[in-house]
């Protein structure tokens, strides 16, 4: 990593409650623009928690209390006069189960743009076709673009999902388990385009797969019981950790 | 021996059976019974000819009796009135039942306040429909209809216009009857909803309204139609409750005319259900009246049917438009 890094997140001080639970404490960490950031850690360590909270997704769940700061290019998103429609328009998220709109393969995509105001049919068109080459899905769903997108595998319904996101070019895609319903050829091919979309997006993943966050990530930020343990570059932490906790879960003693 | 017969839920799986065949029985002995008193009503047995020219005097008979005014014998105003009256309670109740059904469910904090008002509609689907009709009379007839006429009618009064019972006065009370109806049956559409689809579409930028407006409504359409399919079959049989707000035994001319808005909302009308208490017990020579009331029934029974078709209908496109197929677990 000689390239020089610039942070796209910076969460300070970030702590999150669940109806008087607390998932996050005290959270403090920049992710780098343009790469794969990786959280890891074990179920219920408040990684998928720590991912919504950089597009306020946790607000549409009951009875959350958030506090500290979350600058995304240096503005809070927690300030009181951001416009969360907006805020999540730039960062964009992808869940762990597929979920397309019972729509088309066509409409699912033109969904956000349609949303930002986009009527022409041409433009439509051509903005529909880019995001579904930028997610490798276009050479199999050319011929049936109008089709309902239910009818599509698993794993493309979850690269329709991620052209659906970049369809209104996000800033930061967040990735929530992307490939953990899927089979093994699909999550490869989901890996392969996390590596391509990080040249124009910054790309968080939290994932539970060891390997994977390995294979693909640039930064691995490891979590447990809501507090950041370490955050360091993917190679380092997995080869040298500096914490003892890091170390037993990544090689399996725990978690 | 007998102790094992009760284990393996044998007299369970006879009873639970004998419920069905029950009802079945008796749900196609009321139709076929219905059928067979008003089938024959109609043929002309002291007509000697052809069977050919026999069956055309049938159907031409038939004709007479659908098409007919009232002082023909015919239930024609009968069929309109019943028609009119629960096409506009349909427009009315829908948006309303559907608006209030997404505040409760979409907008409403949980909590002790919105429990008390869905325990209170709930138990306004309880209220006897006579009530409804004693309301209607003196909220709908005489404050509205009167503080409409004192407004607008002025120049004709002391002859009330709206301020006496009417088509508008029937559809309101029916739609306030079929309120509760509506709006629990699209809160429970609205329930069904995937969370998912909800986030997905947060997830793209939409504002609460944009998910309301292009995921939640279309996806729940199928349940409104069904609340309006209940609604409906509620509405086209009560008698009681609308006679005290428009509904006659027979009215001195149809609601319609023909200049905008073609409906002569302030009109008295009459009903099929009506018709059929009317022809029933009112009548001066009851054993000539009797196969009329079948006739009658029949009749309600098949727009009724007809009305449910054309719900379903539409349930089916919208239901394949917006198909739901749970995603892989």
């Amino acid at each position: 990593m000689t390239a020089k890094v610039t942070a796209k997140l910076e969460v300070q001080d970030l702590s999150l409650k669940f109806a008087d639970k607390t998932v996050l404490q005290q959270v403090n960490l920049c992710i780098p623009e343009h790469k794969i950031t990786a959280f890891i850690g074990p179920s219920g360590c408040g990684k998928s928690s720590l991912l919504r909270s950089f597009n306020r997704m946790n607000e549409l769940l009951e009875d959350t209390e958030t506090t500290g700061r979350v600058l995304l290019d240096g503005q809070n998103i927690y300030h009181s006069a951001v416009e969360v429609a907006e805020l999540r328009r730039r960062v964009g998220i992808v869940f762990q189960k597929p979920n397309p709109f019972p729509h088309s393969v066509y409409e699912n995509v033109a969904f956000g743009l349609r949303l930002q105001g986009i009527k022409q049919t041409r433009q439509l068109d051509e903005l529909v076709e880019s995001a579904l080459r930028k997610a490798a899905l276009w050479e199999e769903v050319r011929d049936r673009l109008h089709d309902s997108a239910v009818n599509l595998s698993g794993g493309q319904q979850q690269r329709l999902v991620i052209a659906r996101a970049i369809a209104i070019e996000p800033e930061v895609l967040l990735l929530d388990e992307p490939a953990s319903a899927l089979d093994p050829i699909s999550t490869l091919k989901i890996e392969e385009l996390m590596y391509d979309l990080k040249q124009h997006y910054t790309l968080i993943i939290v994932t539970h797969n060891m390997q994977q966050a390995a294979r693909v990530s640039d930064y691995t930020a490891f979590l447990n019981m809501g507090q950041l343990i370490e955050f360091d570059e993917t190679n380092k932490m997995f080869t040298d950790p500096s914490q003892r906790a890091t170390e037993d879960y990544i090689t399996g003693r725990f978690g | 021996m007998l102790r094992n017969w009760f284990r393996q839920g044998t007299p369970w799986i006879w009873l639970n059976a004998g419920a069905v065949a029950l009802s079945l029985l008796l749900v196609g002995g009321l139709l076929a019974f219905i059928l067979l008193q008003s089938i024959g009503v109609f043929w002309p047995g002291d007509m000697s000819g052809h069977i050919g020219t026999k069956l055309l005097q049938y159907l031409a008979n038939w004709w007479q009796f659908l098409s007919g005014s009232s002082s023909d014998g015919g239930i024609f105003p009968a069929i309109l009135g019943t028609v009119l009256m629960v096409l506009l309670m349909s427009v009315l109740v829908t948006p309303l039942g559907v608006l209030a059904a997404v505040y409760l469910h979409e907008y409403a904090k949980e909590g002790p306040l919105l429990r008390v008002i869905r325990v209170a509609v709930h138990n306004l689907a309880g209220v006897p429909s006579i009530v409804f009709g004693v309301f209607g009379l003196g909220f709908f007839v005489y404050f509205l209809g009167g503080s409409i006429d004192s407004l607008f009618y002025r120049d004709s009064l002391p002859t009330p216009t709206f301020g006496a019972p009417g088509l508008l006065w029937v559809s309101l009370t029916l739609a306030l009857l079929t309120l509760p109806v509506v709006i629990v049956a699209t809160e429970q559409g609205l329930a069904g909803i995937p969370k998912n689809l909800r986030l997905g579409c947060f997830a793209l930028g939409a504002t609460k309204a944009e998910v309301i407006w292009k995921i939640v409504l279309p996806q729940a359409s199928p349940a409104m139609v069904t609340a309006l399919m209940l609604a409906i079959a509620r509405a086209a049989g009560e008698v009681a409750p609308l006679v005290f707000v428009g509904v006659v035994k027979s009215a001195p001319s149809l609601p319609l005319s023909s200049e905008f808005p073609y409906l002569q909302l302030q009109q008295k009308i009459t009903s099929l259900s009506m018709h059929i208490y009317d022809a029933g017990l009112q009548s001066p020579n009851a054993q000539l009246a009797e196969p009329l009331v079948f006739a009658s029934a029949l009749v309600l029974i098949t727009l009724i049917f007809i009305l449910n078709l054309m719900a379903y209908r539409l349930r089916k496109r919208l239901n394949s438009r917006y198909r739901q197929r749970a995603v892989e677990e």
